[in-house]
This record gives C-alpha cells, structure tokens and sequence, in this order.
C-alpha cells in the first residue's frame, strides 16, 4: 500500500507545486500596480465570506436548536426539510433569486441581488445546513444534558443556553461555519452571476480573459496564504475539542415544550424561513420552469449529461476511496502530513486548483495532442477527487482515532489478526464516518462547476455544466430540466445524510 | 418540607412511578435504594422538575412545584441542586470555572465557600485543571462541588459515588453526612449499592417497579425485612422457606418463610435451633470470614465469622442463633400485594 500513498502525495502536492512554479517564474511584482483591483479581491472575497460564515452560523445553530431541544407543530417533518437547501448549488439559487428580484420590481420591492447583501444571502441560505447538521448532532448528544445540569444549579434557560450549551456546541458550529467560509470565499459561479468581484472570479479572468497566468498564479498563493491565516488560529483553538472529549451522550433527545402555542407557531416560523428560502421556493420556481419548457427537452442532451454527472460523480467516489483506504493502510507514515494537504485543496478556491493542474498538465503533455478527451477526464476527476476528498478523509480520521487503541486492544484479547481485527472489528466502526464522507463527496461532485469548466473534456457536460451554461446566458426556465435531475440525483445521498447524522446521537 | 402526594410518571405507555407518596423533612438525608430500572432516577427528576408529572403533587414547604402535566415552579427556581450520575461538564473549561457554573463569585463570602467545596471534595490541586483531562473520579467531584457550590435547600444524587474509588468514597461518604447535616439541608441520594445507602442515610426508601415499597430507619429496614426481595436487597441473607422453616424453629410459625442474616448465626456447641451442618467453603472477605455451611437438612447457610477461622472444608460444626429474634418471619410478597391493593380500592371507594 506503501505505493498508493506515495501517488496520493503527489497528487495532492502536484497542483501546488505547479502553481508555486508558475508564480514564481515571473517576480515582476510591479504588474501589480495596474491590477490593484484584483489584488483588492482578496480582502473582500474573505470578508464576504466571513460575513456568509456568521450568518450561516447563527441561521443553523438557531434552528438545530429549535429542533434538537424545543418541541413545536410540525417539527420532525421541518427537520427533515432543513437539509433540503443542499440540493441547489448556490449558483442556481442566485439564478432564481436574481429573476426573481427582476420580477417583483414592478411591484414596488427593491431587491438587488448583484451586492455584498446578495450574495451573502445566497450563500448563507444555500449552505446553512452544514452548520445545521454538525450543530444538531451536538445538540442532540449534549444539548439537553447541559440544559439539565444548568437547571439543576439554578440557571433559568437563557442561562442555560448561553453558559453550558454554546460553549459545548460551539466546536460543532465553528467547524459548519468554517465549511461555509471555505466554500464561500472560493465560489466562483455565484460570485460571477451576481457579478461580485471575488479573488475566484479575478484568477479566472487574469488567467483566461487577460492571458496573465503568472499574476493569476500569485494571486492564488496571495489568497491560499490569507485564508490559511484565518484557518491557523482555529484550527490551534480547535486543537483537542473534538467529540471524543466531550463524553458520552447522557440522555435521548426529548424536546420540550414550553411558551404555549403562539411560542411554537413561532418557532415553526423561524424553522420553516430557511426551508422556504433555500428549498420551497427555488423548487416551485424550477418546478414551473420544467413545465414551461417540458415539450422542449432534448433527452438525448439530459440522458448524455446525467451519465456524464454520474461517470464522473462514480469515479471521483472511486478514486476517494482508494485514498480513503490508502490513508487507513498507511495510518501514521505521514498521513496528518498529507491530510492538511488535502485540506489546503479544499480551503483553495477550485478555480485555483483547477489552474495549479492545469499548469501540472501542460507541463506533463507539452504535446497538446496526447492530451485526449479520456486524459482529460482523468485529470477532471483526480481533481475534483483531491479537492473533495476531504469531506471522505477527515471523518475517516476522526472514525479511526475514536477508540483505536481499545479496538486494537480488544482484537488482541479475541485472538484475532490484525487484518482480522481492522475487518472484524474497525471497519464496521468506520462504515458510518465512511458513508457520511462518501456520499458528502457525491453530493459535491454533482454540483461542481468551476474544475469541470476548465479542465473537462470539451465534450464532457455535465448537469452541473449545463445548467450553468443556461443560466449564464440568461436561460433559467430552459436550465429547469437539468437543475431538476441534478436535484434528484443528489436527494437520496442528501436525505441518507441527514439520517445517519440524525442516529449518529 | 418536601411532599411527594401520589406521584405518577408514564413514558410510552410504561409506568416510570406509580402513585408515590413519600415525605422528607427539613434537614434529613435520605438513601434510594432499588434495582436496576426501578425509577430511583425518575424520582430525582420530578422532584427536581426536569420530567413532567402525570397524577398526584410535589409540594415543598406548602407550596405545589408541579402538578399533573404541569411546573407550577420553575426548576431553576426551586433552590434545589442535582448532581447526575454522568458528570456533564464543560470539558475545555477549567474545574473552577465548572463549579461556577451556577453561581458567579459576586455575592458575599462566595471566595470562602467555593474554597471549602473545594477542600471537601479534594480537588484543590486540580483547580486550574481543564475538565476533559481529568480523571473519571475527578469529573464526578467536580460534578459534587458545582451542586455544593450553589447552597441548595435540598441536594438530590443520582448515583454520583459510582465513579470514585472505594477508599475516597468510604471517607467522603461522612464528610458530605456531616456538612449536610451541619448546615441544615436535606439529601436524597439514589443508589444501588446498599452500605453507601445505609451509611449515609437517616431513613431509606426502597423503590421497586416505579413504587415506593417500603420507608424506614436504616437499622429497621435491614434487621426486620418484610419480604425476601427486601431482605435480599438490603444485604447478604439466608432464607428458610417452607416445610424447613417450620421444623427448624416452631410449629406454631405463621410465615412460611424465615429470614437469617450471616453475622446473626454462630458456630456453636450447644444444642441449637439450626442443628449440625458441614462446612462447605470459607472465604475471607477482610473484616471477616464468610463461610457457607450445609446443615443435615440439606439447607445451605452463610455465616459471618469474625476473626480467626480454625476450620477447613468437610469440618462438622452446630449452628446457632445469637437471639432467637433475629429469625425474621417474612410475608409472601404476593399476599402482601393483594391486600395493599384491596386496601387501596377500599380508599378509593370511601
């Protein structure tokens, strides 16, 4: 296995180091004069993004609350619906909400979707429920003890709330958080439909548009260095907070009523305020969409894409696994190494990875006719797989950390082998951290664009591809079809999700 | 003080506790008792107002704190402190910072108080300790102290000593008897294990099924058992049922059943009620031997030696009785069930 780890490694620095290159053979900073703009994209790419962060953070740790810890009319059912939002990209919620603000002019509402504002609702309703998810599984293991111990000492339920909840829940919230803030500050489609001059936006246009690869290049590592800077700290407050030290659930999830009727009505409003924005209402609008155009669908074009999304979508959860079980084999030689490598893949903007291998790939295929369709697509999902692979990897580690010795021990003590003991006893441990990293890697790789639109084969469109290629000139009802394969595609990985985090308690 | 008037509590259709009625007064400390499953825990809950109730009252000093379905006071109103049998602490917060949970050091005297909780439990040395690093016992003090801290009227404990080691909780058991009773406030402590029930508490309340079987001193409890189950319950016991209780000791017994605790039975020379046996097995236990013994009956008996043990296995011996009192007849429990139960359908149609 020792192999595998070794091409792992260099798959995962193979970008960085091409990006690193290409930086650095052209050190005339003074370009940089005339391109201030850009270089001004990073301070606001991180800011619209922290501001994305917080208001995902507050909107998800509010109603994981509510549905973890207070009963109200309809609350399993909300709860179910609050992960529905990840069935859009947030590109194609910004599509329909800036329609949308488009449509209600007239009646006097002033929407302007194409703002900081903009964009940070779009992408805080979009991707809330990281946030919801990581914060509910808290809340439901160690939410009502807490309330119980604060109770039990004398503290009414704010109290509670503020002293013994938040601060066990706030791990769990910081790390949702942290998932939006890396997703947002390296959104690109969203970015350029709203028109928001983002650092993701600006490497696309110095590298594509203006044919200035280098500074495209150096702004890359400007922003991989900024975001790791605001990474570094948490990750240094994060050290050791992880679920393990946080004890064994006390007690199942009961929730309370308390407030009368008119307090749940108002929950149920709080709750259902995310669904309506991040799912009822896009999907009622792609659902009219579909019905406009039904008698126009080209299913040869449907077929062709679903089975792109799926070949890809297919071999990126292949090629995550071989690293999944490359990292579980070669636990320890490096392995933390090669982890915070894959999460600087995540924490880069895609459009960074996807110029940092495409720089990898002009080096290796300087003869442009070798590099075939099928080359091409290797290359596609070998980086989508090292971007999202971390989704699979970073659960897999915490999986095999919980307890390793003890099973370890335990496999001794029963006689069994070490390969016994890790099929025996480890691996089912590892299967629900496994399936939650696996289908999350699915989920992300449906709903890729900016890797698939610079390094996919000419040819190679898939729904994610198509439907921004309809909504980018302006054809949203005509996108309906494919925005509503792609969201079917991904509701069954979505929904199994949201159940395994829900048991997980 | 506090008044449990016909407590009921059902979860999904299973009765939890049935019809509880139980009182504490000002200042006693009382020890739970009951298997596994018995609804000791759920006793502490509704007293505490953490579970709704669904019959009856809880009332403290007059006043009701929760009715059918209802908190008529709030928990954290109450002035009653909880510790639970799993420690629930901030794990990245220092044990400071834990115990100050429920209350800040702002009134008077709170820089004293949170110093002696400390010294009480033994945790000084670990003061600036964060949670997580300690040591199972550890996070249970912590758990003691932040209940302690907050000067309750009335502290409930949910199995806190599980945790500690054996040896701390023999001297803190006392410790924590005499700071409760020298300050005046009561206690409920819910345990399975019986000597830290009986040592720490005035009265003991043996709860089996969701009811509250039986209320009484330590000492009566354990010497006059009303059934096999509480005679079992409370410690170590031989039991003579039927045809050999009768001929062993009267034949005007009105019980079928006798009940004979170890240390009550003596290796003797006399003539005796119990008669010859032959010892079986010794097995020394610290304090002293405890030694089974077949008697010509066929009926095996424990016995409690103190001291030396001179005999082997196979050894002849007479067993005896220290007081012939200390023979308790026991009630079937069946027969006691269905009177109790006549008795209350009696009530209720008065």
């Amino acid at each position: 296995m020792r192999w595998l780890w070794v091409i792992l490694c260099a798959v995962v620095a193979a970008p960085w180091v091409a990006i690193v290159a290409r930086a650095t053979t052209s050190c005339d900073l003074s370009l940089w004069a005339m391109h201030a703009v850009e270089l001004g994209t990073v301070p606001r790419s991180l800011l619209l993004a922290a501001a994305a962060a917080l208001m995902a953070a507050v909107l998800g740790a509010a109603v994981a609350y509510q549905v973890s810890l207070r009963e109200f009319p309809l609350r399993r059912m909300v709860e179910r619906l609050l992960v529905l939002p990840l069935l859009f990209p947030p590109f194609v919620l910004a599509a329909i909400y800036r329609r949308l603000s488009f449509s209600w002019r007239p009646v006097g509402v002033r929407l302007d979707l194409e703002s900081s504002a903009g964009f940070i609702f779009v992408m805080s309703v979009a991707l809330f429920p990281y946030v919801f998810l990581l914060s509910r599984a808290a809340l439901q293991s160690h939410g009502r003890g807490c309330i119980e111990v604060g109770k039990s000492v004398g503290l009414p339920l704010w109290q509670c709330s503020t002293r013994l909840v938040l601060p066990v829940v706030a791990p769990a919230i910081s790390v949702g958080a942290l998932l939006v803030f890396v997703e947002a500050s390296g959104e690109w489609a969203t970015a350029s439909f709203l028109s928001m001059p983002t650092t993701a936006v600006a490497i696309h246009q110095l590298w594509f548009a203006r044919d200035m690869p280098h500074l495209a290049a150096q702004l890359a590592l400007l922003f991989i260095a900024a975001v790791v800077m605001v990474y570094a700290p948490f990750a240094r407050w994060g050290r050791g907070r992880r679920m393990e030290s946080w004890g064994p659930p006390v007690a199942p999830p009961r929730p309370e009523q308390n407030g009368g009727r008119p307090a749940g009505w108002l929950r149920l409003g709080l709750c259902a305020t995310p669904v309506f924005a991040g799912f009822v209402l896009p999907a009622a609008y792609v659902l009219f969409g579909f019905v406009q155009t039904v008698a126009t669908i080209d299913l040869s074009s449907l077929w062709a894409s679903t089975f792109a999304s799926a070949t890809l979508t297919l071999s990126v959860s292949l090629i995550c696994l071989a690293m999944a079980l490359a990292m579980v084999a070669a636990a320890g030689r490096g392995g933390r190494w090669v982890l915070r490598g894959l999460v600087l893949s995540y924490t880069a903007p895609a459009m960074v990875v996807a110029v940092g291998t495409l720089v990898f790939v002009n080096a290796v295929f300087p003869d442009a006719e070798r590099y075939n369709d099928v080359t091409s697509f290797v290359v596609l999902a070998f980086a989508v797989a090292t971007r999202y692979s971390v989704f699979l990897l970073v659960p897999l580690s915490i999986g095999m950390a919980l307890g390793r010795r003890g099973i370890e021990d335990l496999g001794v003590a029963m006689g069994l082998s070490r390969t016994q003991s890790f099929l025996r006893l480890q691996l089912p441990m590892l299967r629900p951290f496994a399936v939650v990293g696996l289908l999350l890697v699915v989920v992300q790789a449906l709903r890729e664009v900016p890797l698939s639109v610079v390094l996919g084969p000419f040819s190679f469109r898939t729904l994610a591809i198509k439907t921004h290629a309809y909504i980018d000139i302006d054809l949203l009802p005509e996108s309906s079809t494919w925005i509503l394969a792609m969201a079917l595609l991904s509701l069954y990985p979505i929904l199994t999700i949201e159940n395994l985090l829900r048991r997980s308690r | 003080m506090l008044e449990l008037d016909n407590v009921s509590k059902t979860v999904d259709d299973q009765a939890l506790l049935k019809r509880v009625s139980a009182r504490v007064e000002a200042g006693e400390l009382i020890g739970v008792l009951g298997p596994t499953g018995s609804g000791k825990t759920s006793l502490l809950r509704v007293i505490m107002g953490l579970d709704n109730i669904d019959g009856g009252e809880v009332r403290y000093q007059g006043t009701t704190l929760a009715k059918r379905g209802r908190q008529l006071v709030a928990p954290h109103s109450r002035g009653f402190s909880m510790v639970f049998e799993s420690p629930q602490l901030l794990p990245f917060a220092t044990v400071t910072t834990n115990i100050l949970v429920g209350r800040r050091l702002g009134d008077a005297g709170a820089k004293e108080r949170l110093s002696f909780v400390m010294d009480l439990v033994g945790l000084r040395e670990v003061r600036d300790r964060v949670a997580h690093t300690l040591s199972g016992g550890e996070q249970q003090r912590v758990a003691l102290a932040r209940a302690l801290f907050v000067e309750p009227k009335l502290l409930l404990l949910d199995e806190p000593f599980a945790a500690l080691d054996r040896t701390w909780r023999e001297t803190f058991v006392p410790r924590l008897r005499a700071y409760l009773e020298e300050r005046g406030t009561a206690a409920i402590l819910v345990t399975h294990d019986r000597e830290e029930a009986l040592a720490f508490g005035h009265r003991i309340f043996l709860v089996r099924a969701g009811e509250l079987v039986r209320t009484g001193s330590a000492a009566e409890i354990y010497g006059r058992p009303r059934d096999e189950w509480e005679a079992r319950l409370l410690g170590e016991c031989n039991v003579l049922s039927g045809d050999v209780a009768r001929k062993t000791f009267a034949a005007h017994l009105q019980s079928e059943a006798v009940m004979i605790r170890p240390e009550n039975i003596v290796l003797t020379s006399d003539d005796t009620e119990l008669g010859n046996a032959t010892l079986v097995d010794a097995s020394f236990r610290g304090p002293h031997w405890t030694v089974m013994a077949r008697t010509d009956d066929g009926v095996e008996l424990l016995v409690r030696v103190v001291g030396e043990m001179p005999l082997q296995s196979g050894a002849r011996v007479r067993l005896g009785l220290r007081r012939p009192d200390y023979a308790v007849e026991l009630e079937r429990r069946e027969e006691r069930e269905r009177l109790e139960e006549f008795e209350r359908l009696g009530e209720g149609e008065k």
